[in-house]
């Protein structure tokens, strides 16, 4: 596959998405131009009337309605064509806020379905991206773009029927005019991007200049050539400006191609109109040709080509958003994979207290086999030892054994659950530290304990030093845990367990790059959960050896158990 | 009217956009007035044609004679439908080359201000989601100029020239209606951009706790799926989406609602001109043709007044981007000068309870480099501390047990970068600029004889490669250009110290990704140029070919053997 063709393919996925999330709201977008189309026919019918209303004073005919008939007629049509107006813009981005909303919810759907060790492949960053910026790129998509796309044919046919039901010529003349329009656009768009082709390497070069030092910003300072660089951004930025209007110099001819069909065709139509009023012209439908009916199409002339501009204008939108669908539609479920109902909480059932593997094999990402066909069965207070030499795909079988990663073949099981459903207490390797007080640090497992039990916790790993009273459970703790040492930290998380009801407790490395004393005082503390739990430590550490019932020896491709 | 801060932002991104280029911002607005005035003009020269081709066909009909030259207007209704399009094309472009010209002014502005921050704050340039965020702001300081200040003042000044000439017929209308209409429209414009701010900067607010929530959802994924509490979390997420939808279908709510004002306004506006110039008619101050010139020149006024809530919906959002960005921008600038330092002869680094130094929990860790032991190696596997030492030692972590000492006096942090202008440090990251190698292996210094970039080269054993180069020093490296290998890189960043003066020279893992004979040939290539220099050298294990290597820690233990090995 080229390279075009990939990206095809992944626009492809992008419009997909596109044209699934406005089925959703397809009754409500497609209202939105129902009221769009009314507020033409609206304007239509008050301009019938406000030029009769003129012709009627101006010539001094005899008048068919009464003066405050017409200005109650008027007034009442262009009120309506205003709320008209208004139902169209609100109804679509009641669409659009809808749309955006549900996807997020099944953004939501979608990082409770998949496997945390897939998700963890890309930054949290970018997964709060995905969730807010990308999600509102799709915005103009639905509110603008997609109406307004419907409204660009509906609208001029509807006035073209009416200026043709007055005046053929006139309506022959427009309709005329309106595929020159496109077509010239698309002529200038492609000299534009000729232009645009050739100086292509130069202008992303410049484009990426001032995001790529930013980036380097560390480095510059090291240099000690901020100066240098910032007089930089100066000269790269004017050498931007200048290839870019390059560029936009052919660009903006496309907007004035259409603004010159508008008004030539304006132009044309008033002198047409004129010219057979004044009795220069004589053929064709000039016999019925009036001051009403001139006015009439001369009004409505310009807004024959309103649409168009508008969705000229929001054509970037749809650029934007398919930008944007194409990076969320593999972050989604296939919709044929979508709950149907709210997955819900399950609680493990508190008689069968046990961890178990059957005929467990697993496989890293590449597909390397780490075990195969593995048989375990942990009860409580006891305590498994997983070991191996670097690469031997240790973190990756725990995160089997946790269910944050689905097993090549077999079953993991906790309790009478499978482990999809069980609760395990994961402890990764560099303890899981936010941006929030110490209290929910601590609670973020278990919302409903009080202080009391806060305290108990703390107490029971030894940091009871770290908060004294209750009052500095509500200290900040940063994500960088400034001020805390990386045992703290760890018997910190490891007061999470005893908050909560876990039976299972899997461990990634608890004591390495620890120091001596940190690591006796994680140990003891092991050694005292492992009397209510049962314990899955992966480590190299010799102390832990002897707390282990069992051990898992991985080997590069052999395993061995041992009791 | 408005809170101070977005006052103090929006002048200070004014004052950098305009003060210097009111020219611009005058002949861009004249241009885009023409342009309005010639589609107003178009469609009001057009009604009165037809009125008065009306009226004088109907006489003439009627046998009567009738002077009508048909020509003049018509050639005049050519001439608006061509200067509205070249006009609207010259507008165009030159509002976009302003526009274009005010951002390399805010990223000069936003780029000292970033560089200032970075002093105090890593995370400038490790952040670079943050930092994406940032430059996709900066863009939407367009609308300041192109969608706030720009129509407001080209809608003023049509509604302005229009009711002036209108004036000449029906001066007491004109100017009730002119006065009437312009503060209506104020009155309910400031109203809806007080609004639209605050609920543009609730909404910013919204996605910022929502971004922290999400990142925090995300770092901690495996905890609490294999609990199974990510469903009970995502419920704060589920909360935010929620609120999300409401402030946003209320921000729009409010767009919509001052859209119906404004287009009720102008509507009633226009009921108001059709009956009061018809009434005039009927008692001759005007004539027809005059009438329905002002009746269908009302339109393309209506449309730019019409187009105000559009325009004016984004001030919320631009608002609090300018805000931001004004605070970064003006940071006040804490650079040292540069002065001359005394040679550094002796450093010392004592570091205590360092959070990513596991070792320095319990007691200080402490370092000498000085001439009697100038060249010092540390080793210890990857997350033992190493590079963090060695940021502490570069003065590049801010820390409270982090202790300098130069010469025997500790420096406080106002001194670091003074400090830092005498040390090389080569980072474990490898950075290369998107520019070419010349400019990869110069920046920071005066233009370098050719012949000392080749020699560094040389030095790390890449002049061979950078011969074959379809440029050689001039070829584009980085994005959009040469691709490097990560040994390639890695050598680059070494040559590029290599060119430079330095007193002390810190090199964190300098030979990572190359096999050991390159490094010990590399390592041997370079040491004319450690020469009577300190160096600081860290490796992940010892290697015992490099020479001239004083004195040797490992970590996490701080063993010291004081012999040359």
């Amino acid at each position: 596959m080229t390279a075009k063709q990939v990206i095809s393919a992944e626009h492809a996925a992008g419009l997909a998405l596109l044209k699934r999330l406005q089925q959703q709201e397809k009754p409500r977008l497609r209202l939105s131009i129902l009221a769009g189309s009314t507020a033409t026919v609206l304007l239509i019918l008050s301009w019938y009337l406000i030029a009769q209303l003129i012709q009627q004073v101006v010539l001094a005919e005899p008048a068919s309605t009464t003066l405050p008939l017409y200005g109650g007629l008027i007034v009442s049509l262009l009120l309506v064509r205003n709320l008209a107006l208004y139902w169209q813009e609100q109804l679509a981005q009641t669409a659009s806020n809808n749309i955006r909303a549900s996807l997020r919810q099944q953004l939501l759907h979608a990082w409770q379905a998949i496997k945390p060790a897939s998700l963890q492949q890309q930054a949290a960053s970018s997964h709060a991206g995905h969730w807010l910026e990308d999600t509102d790129a799709l915005d103009g998509y639905f509110s603008r773009y997609w109406p307004q796309q419907q409204l660009m044919l509906l609208s001029p046919l509807l006035i073209l029927a009416a200026i043709t039901v007055s005046n053929w010529l006139v309506g022959l003349l427009l309709l005329l005019s309106a595929p020159l329009i496109p077509l010239f656009m698309s002529l200038i768009g492609m000299g534009a991007e000729q232009i645009n082709q050739k100086h292509l390497t130069q202008r992303q070069r410049l484009a990426g200049h001032f995001l790529d030092r930013l980036r380097k910003m560390a480095l510059i300072n090291r240099l000690g050539a901020a100066e240098m660089v910032k007089a930089e951004v100066a000269s790269r930025s004017e050498r931007y400006r200048q290839l870019v209007m390059k560029t936009l110099r052919v660009a903006f001819l496309s907007s004035a191609v259409l603004e010159f069909f508008a008004s030539v065709a304006i132009a044309a139509v008033a002198i047409y109109i004129g010219f057979v009023l004044f009795g220069a012209i004589n053929f064709g439908p000039a016999q019925s040709l009036t001051l009403a009916s001139g006015i009439f199409m001369l009004a409505l002339a310009p807004e024959f080509f309103q649409p168009l501009r508008q969705f000229a204008q929001s054509y970037h939108d749809r650029a934007a958003a398919l930008a944007a669908a194409t990076e969320l539609a593999p972050q989604l479920l296939p919709s044929t994979l979508l709950p149907t109902e709210p997955l819900q909480l399950q609680d493990t059932d508190k008689t069968a207290k046990a961890f178990a593997c059957r005929d467990l094999s697993v496989n890293t990402a590449t597909g390397r086999q780490i075990c195969q066909q593995v048989n375990i069965n942990l009860n409580l207070g006891q305590c498994l030892l997983v070991s191996g030499p670097s690469g031997a795909g240790k973190s990756t079988l725990l995160k089997t054994f946790a269910g944050l990663q689905a097993p090549a073949h077999g079953q993991v099981c906790v309790g009478p659950l499978p482990v999809t459903q069980g609760r395990v207490f994961y402890l990764a390797q560099k303890p899981w530290v936010f941006n929030g007080t110490l209290r929910e640090n601590l609670a973020v497992l278990s919302p409903d304990v009080d202080d009391t039990a806060l305290l108990a916790a703390l107490n029971r790993v030894g940091l009871a030093t770290l908060c004294p009273s209750p009052a500095q459970l509500d200290k900040p703790l940063t994500e960088r845990a400034e001020g805390l040492s990386g045992g703290q930290l760890q018997r910190l998380a490891l007061a999470r367990v005893l908050l909560s009801s876990f039976d299972i407790i899997v461990l990634d490395e608890p004591t390495a790059s620890l120091d001596l004393a940190s690591r006796k005082q994680i140990i003891a503390c092991l050694a005292q959960l492992k009397r209510q739990h049962a314990l899955i430590i992966v480590s190299h550490d010799a102390e832990l050896t002897k707390l282990a019932d069992q051990q898992l020896i991985l080997t590069a491709g052999d395993k061995h158990v041992a009791a | 009217m408005l809170p101070p801060d977005n006052i103090n932002a929006l002048r200070f991104w004014l004052n950098l956009f305009i003060t210097r280029n009111r020219h611009r911002l005058g002949v861009g607005a004249m241009l885009a007035v023409a342009t309005a005035l010639s589609g107003i003009a178009l469609l009001a020269l057009s009604g009165w044609f037809i009125t008065a081709t009306a009226l004088a066909g109907s006489a003439i009909a009627l046998g009567l004679v009738y002077a009508l030259d048909i020509y003049l207007p018509g050639g005049g209704i050519r001439f608006f439908a061509l200067s509205r399009t070249v006009s609207r094309y010259f507008e165009r472009l030159y509002n976009h080359d302003t526009v274009l010209g005010q951002l390399a002014k805010s990223r000069v502005a936003l780029f000292s201000g970033l560089q200032q921050l970075s002093r105090s704050q890593s995370r400038i340039s490790s952040d670079s989601d943050w930092l994406n965020r940032l430059t996709a702001e900066l863009d939407t300081l367009d609308n300041l100029y192109l969608r706030l200040l720009l129509p407001p003042m080209v809608t003023l000044l049509s509604t302005i020239v229009f009711f002036a000439i209108l004036a000449l017929w029906l001066p007491w209308f004109s100017l009730a209606t002119a006065a009437g209409l312009l503060l209506a429209l104020l009155l309910s414009g400031v109203l809806f951009l007080r609004q639209n701010i605050s609920q543009g900067a609730e909404l910013a607010g919204l996605f910022l706790a929502a971004r922290a929530d999400v990142i925090q959802l995300h770092e901690g994924i495996a905890e609490l799926s294999a609990s199974k509490s990510l469903l009970r979390y995502q419920h704060r997420l589920i909360a935010s989406n929620s609120s999300i939808q409401q402030q946003e279908q209320q921000l729009q709510h409010h767009k919509a609602r001052m859209q119906l004002m404004v287009n009720s306004l102008q509507s009633a506006v226009f009921v108001l001109l059709i009956f009061m110039l018809l009434n005039a008619f009927t008692t001759a101050a005007v004539s027809a043709p005059v009438a329905v010139l002002f009746i269908l020149g009302w339109l393309g006024v209506a449309e730019l007044i019409s187009s105000l809530p559009a325009q004016l919906g984004v001030f919320g959002k631009t608002a609090f981007s300018a805000v931001r960005l004004a605070q970064l921008a003006q940071m006040p600038d804490t650079s040292a000068r540069k002065a001359q330092q005394a040679q550094i002869s002796t450093v010392q680094l004592n570091v205590t309870a360092h959070p990513h130094i596991a070792c320095s929990a319990q007691q200080t860790l402490g370092l000498v480099l000085n001439v009697d032991n100038a060249k010092l190696l540390v080793t210890g596997e990857s997350g033992c501390g190493k590079s963090t030492l060695a940021a502490c030692l570069a003065a590049e972590q801010r820390h409270p047990g982090v202790e300098i000492r130069l010469n025997g006096h500790a420096i406080n942090a106002a001194d670091w970068p003074r400090y830092q202008q005498q040390v090389a440090y080569l980072t474990q990251a490898n950075s290369i600029f998107a520019d070419t190698l010349r400019y990869n292996l110069q920046l920071g210094q005066k233009a370098l004889p050719e012949q000392a970039l080749w020699q560094a080269l040389a030095a790390v054993e890449l002049e061979q490669w950078a011969r074959a180069l379809p440029q050689d020093l001039d070829t584009w490296l980085g994005d959009w250009g040469q691709n490097l290998s990560g040994g390639q890189a890695r050598r680059l960043s070494l040559a590029r110290l290599l060119l430079r003066q330095a007193d002390l020279v810190i090199l964190d893992e300098p030979f990572n990704g190359l096999d050991a004979e390159m490094a010990n040939r590399i390592w041997h290539n370079i040491q004319p140029w450690l020469a009577n220099k300190l160096v600081f050298l860290s490796l992940h294990e010892k290697q015992e070919q490099l020479v001239n290597i004083n004195r040797y820690y490992h970590l996490p233990l701080t063993l010291q053997t004081d012999t040359n090995i």
